[in-house]
């Protein structure tokens, strides 16, 4: 529902001044930009969108890519950024929607504190985007993604109502998952502003290991051989020569070939060493090109691919999720590499942990027919293969779900004062 | 029931599949819970075809239809409390796929959750969510409660497991959500499906996460003359950055009941019992034990001992797993909630159970999943004592709101169905309520399934 700004843009910035105050109310690429520091403004700030007839969007650290147009209001959650409470008695956090998911983890982590889900995007990402698009990173098959932490949560509705879902209880199934139903909602449900997590103990020990394999064909096997052994480390990640060339003079020495495999092991200072055997002993002959890495080392290598996030959600290129079997891996390489191939523009790889999630991704901008083509070509072969694509947004165009998911969102939004 | 509709009925899944006979009315008619109602047709489905084909028909006539698995539920989910028909899943039992290599495996909802462990023994997986009925109940019904059971607090819960559903929505359209990997990242409505107790939609298929087996298990048994002593152990193993696969407690009332049916050996003047676990690599595991005993001792546990077989594991488990049914030795009936609150305030909530249990007179034990902070009070009572029926009511009513003032929840893992729905307005604030109504109404808009559980729609 297309809802115009009837008013000037210079009377909503009026309007909306005086809700959170002028300082935070910005221009921003046409758009108007509105920083609120709490519920009560944020539910205001609805309600007049509501009598003024214009459409709110939320907007996190904008790692995404801003899918945003001019003649909606963003809010952004910048100034509720800190974490309201730390309960060591019960595990949890309760941290505000706007705070920068690195900045969180390393606060835990100095307190003995661990919150894995940390998806690539993670020193620019807000913990409220995560659990809105139920982000993931190289934890996802150890520990999960970010709303397998999630215990409650409170978001202003579109009506301007706070509603706050869930508590710090670890096990709630009362009524229907009124939470966790705002993970994947986009920002369409209500405006997420502060998040209940459950958390773990901060491991005693970490270690990285690093394996460079001339291919990347070569990566995904070693990636499904260690899931066909059970072995599920910390954190595993696959990446391919062509998205690390992308970092040029920032790329790690110690991730120099086509094909490198990223794996931590976590746990305790007793069984370390027999989990790196057990991953060695798996990996038979390839064992022996397992590097480890030195501590103070290995902070800089997880940090390097971080940059990466930019170039899967570059602006200019396209970014492909599909979802296959381990085991298929290896062969689902192959068909990207040749679907590259036959675009004369080769795709950069990432494998995140075996959960069978990868990312394509083209970067060189090229024309729609194109595109087409190339998304037809993997979509079809990879299907074909037994995987299938994967939903990264709340687009219902061509959605299997579309009505049931359009209906839901009118039970939350009935007004459309939502965008996505 | 119209002949008519028992006629269409037979067409879909066979004369066999539609029973309309008074024994198999009354036997479909109840579950784990106390109230009866009697249906007017149960019928078994082999296919999702056939379920879908069923919905067809109860939307056309305006029957409502009652999703049933095993119905050990506890909480009156697959009461038929409308009539109408009950639709069993008990047939579509089959393992369609386990492939370990991808650690995942696909299944009918109608299999038996214990039949999925017997099939994954020897794998070298398993699939962690162990409800206590494991025995006998389905993975369609654990999904639907979204069950826990001990293993919660390392391994999580159903939801946890779930990569994929197949589900029948109320007007017969089948859906195929997530599949053998992975997850999108749109709307999530497999979680909106977890625990929905069968009223948004009927599961009749799943492809569930698997995990490998750990490499060791360490079981514990610590004793203590006070409950005090045992819910403070809980909070210290927790607080010392230990995660135990389990934590049970059982008070004196439920230790009692247990040794009278298992007799294995349990402390019958115990004040509490822990059950305490612990795995991981083999390597890990004697620090762990060691730091439990010494937390145990801190808080004046006047034993503790370590299994040393596979068998005393196995008689405690037993012991554990029996003490619900084991209590039918004192009291033919018995009120079992689900409360469930942060853990640092189980203590608070076991000391109020059990003066609630003596303000009202009434015999009062407690099982918990003391790690999760969910607990099992049990009130035991005669049914046909209508005086004690009140008490018991009351009692219920005490425990649930005292729940709530410590942040808790009316259920953990047993659901709300009928049992709970009249406390719910206490727990849910009034937007939630308006939420969850029109989230029904939107997606079975004529109330067809599974009506009268939870809330008031019309």
């Amino acid at each position: 529902m297309e809802r115009r700004i009837p008013l000037e843009q210079s009377k909503i910035k009026a309007s909306l001044a005086e809700i959170v105050g002028e300082e935070n109310v910005l221009s921003e690429e046409g758009a108007i930009l509105v920083c609120p520091i709490s519920n009560e403004e944020i539910g205001r700030i609805l309600q007049r969108a509501d009598q003024d007839g214009f459409q709110v969007a939320v907007i996190g650290g904008g790692s995404t890519g801003n899918r945003t147009t001019p003649h909606h209001v963003k809010i952004s959650l910048t100034r509720m950024n800190k974490i309201l409470e730390l309960d060591r008695d019960n595990m949890v956090a309760v941290v505000q929607a706007g705070m920068i998911t690195a900045d969180f983890q390393e606060e835990l982590l100095a307190q003995g504190l661990y919150f894995p889900p940390d998806p690539l995007s993670r020193r620019k990402s807000t913990l409220g985007a995560n659990v809105a698009t139920r982000a993931y990173g190289p934890t996802i098959m150890s520990h999960g993604e970010t709303v397998d932490f999630l215990l409650g949560l409170t978001a202003v509705l579109p009506d301007g109502k706070i509603f706050s879902p869930g508590g710090k209880n670890y096990k709630d199934v009362t009524a229907f998952d009124l939470n966790r139903i705002f993970g994947g909602s986009h920002g369409r449900l209500g405006i997420i502003t502060q998040l209940i997590f459950r958390l773990l103990p901060k491991p005693e020990v970490f270690r990285t290991l690093v394996l460079n394999l001339p291919t990347m064909k070569e990566a995904a096997e070693i990636a499904a051989i260690l899931t066909s052994q059970g072995i599920i480390p910390g954190k595993l990640e696959v990446l391919d020569g062509t998205i690390l060339s992308q970092l040029e003079n920032r790329r790690p020495q110690k991730m120099s070939s086509q094909g490198v495999v990223l794996i931590e092991v976590e746990g305790y200072q007793e069984s370390i060493d027999h989990q790196v055997d057990l991953i060695q002993t798996a990996l038979g002959g390839q064992g022996k090109a397992l590097e480890e890495i030195a501590p103070d080392e290995a902070g800089e290598l997880w940090q390097a691919r971080e940059e990466l996030a930019w170039f899967m959600y570059h602006p200019h290129g396209q970014m492909y999720s599909f979802a296959i079997k381990p085991t298929l891996l290896p062969a689902t390489v192959e068909i990207i590499k040749e679907a590259g191939q036959a675009m004369g523009q080769p795709l950069g790889l990432v494998i995140h942990g075996t959960a069978g999630r990868l990312h394509p991704i083209c970067f060189a901008p090229m024309d729609e027919d194109k595109l087409q083509v190339l998304t037809q070509d993997l979509t079809d072969k990879i299907t074909e293969l037994g995987g299938r694509p994967l939903k990264t947004q709340l687009n219902l165009e061509n959605h299997e779900e579309k009505e049931l998911i359009t209906s839901l969102l009118k039970v939350f939004d009935p007004k459309g004062i939502l965008a996505g | 029931m119209d002949t008519n509709v028992v006629r269409k009925l037979q067409r879909i899944v066979g004369k066999g599949n539609v029973r309309t006979n008074k024994e198999m009315l009354i036997t479909h008619g109840f579950d784990g819970t106390l109230p009866e109602y009697l249906p007017e047709a149960v019928v078994f489905a082999t296919t999702t075809e056939q379920v879908a084909r069923i919905m067809e028909v109860a939307q056309a006539h305006g029957i409502p239809v009652t999703p049933r698995g095993a119905a050990t539920n506890l909480s009156g989910g697959t009461l038929p409390v409308a009539g109408g028909i009950v639709l069993s899943l008990t047939k579509m039992n089959q393992i369609l796929a386990i492939d370990t290599d991808n650690l995942y495996c696909h299944v009918e909802a109608g299999v038996v959750n214990q039949d999925l462990q017997d099939a994954l023994a020897g794998t070298g997986y398993y699939f962690p969510p162990d409800p206590a009925s494991m025995k006998v109940c389905t993975i369609g019904g654990n999904i639907a409660e979204c069950a826990g059971g001990p293993r919660c607090l390392k391994l999580g819960v159903t939801r946890d497991y779930i990569l994929g559903l197949e589900v029948v929505w109320p007007d017969g359209r089948v859906s195929t959500l997530g599949g053998e990997s992975a997850g999108d990242q749109d709307l999530d409505l497999i979680r909106l499906l977890v625990g929905s107790e069968g009223m948004l939609g009927i599961i009749t298929k799943a492809w569930l996460r698997l995990k490998p087996l750990p490499e060791a298990k360490r079981t514990m048994l610590a004793v203590f003359d006070q409950v005090e002593d045992a819910s403070q152990t809980v909070s210290d193993i927790i607080a010392k950055g230990i995660i135990p696969l389990t934590l049970e407690f059982m008070d004196t009332l439920l230790i009692n009941c247990a040794e009278d049916y298992a007799h294995i050996g349990l402390p019958r003047d115990a004040g509490a019992i822990l059950i305490i676990e612990v795995d991981g690599y083999e390597g890990e595991l004697d620090r762990q034990v060691e730091t439990i005993r010494q937390m145990c001792r801190d808080n004046r546990a006047r034993d503790f001992q370590l299994a040393r077989s596979e068998e005393e594991v196995n008689e405690l488990w037993t012991a554990r797993r029996v003490v619900i049914g084991a209590v039918a030795r004192k009291k033919p009936a018995y009120s079992l909630q689900d409360v469930t609150v942060p853990r640092s305030n189980f203590p608070k909530i076991a000391k109020t159970v059990l003066e609630v249990g003596e303000k009202y007179d009434l015999d009062v034990g407690i099982l918990a999943h003391a790690g999760d902070g969910n607990l099992h009070p049990l009130v035991l009572f005669d049914a046909r004592n209508q005086e004690e029926v009140k008490l018991v009511e009351k009692a219920e009513a005490d425990i649930c709101k005292a729940a709530l003032a410590l942040g808790g929840t009316l259920s953990g893992e047993h659901g709300i169905g009928i049992l709970k729905k009249p406390f719910l307005k206490w727990q849910l604030s009034p937007k939630a309520m308006e939420l969850v109504i029109e989230i029904k109404k939107t997606i079975d808009p004529n109330n067809i399934l599974n009506p009268g559980k939870m809330v008031e729609v019309s």
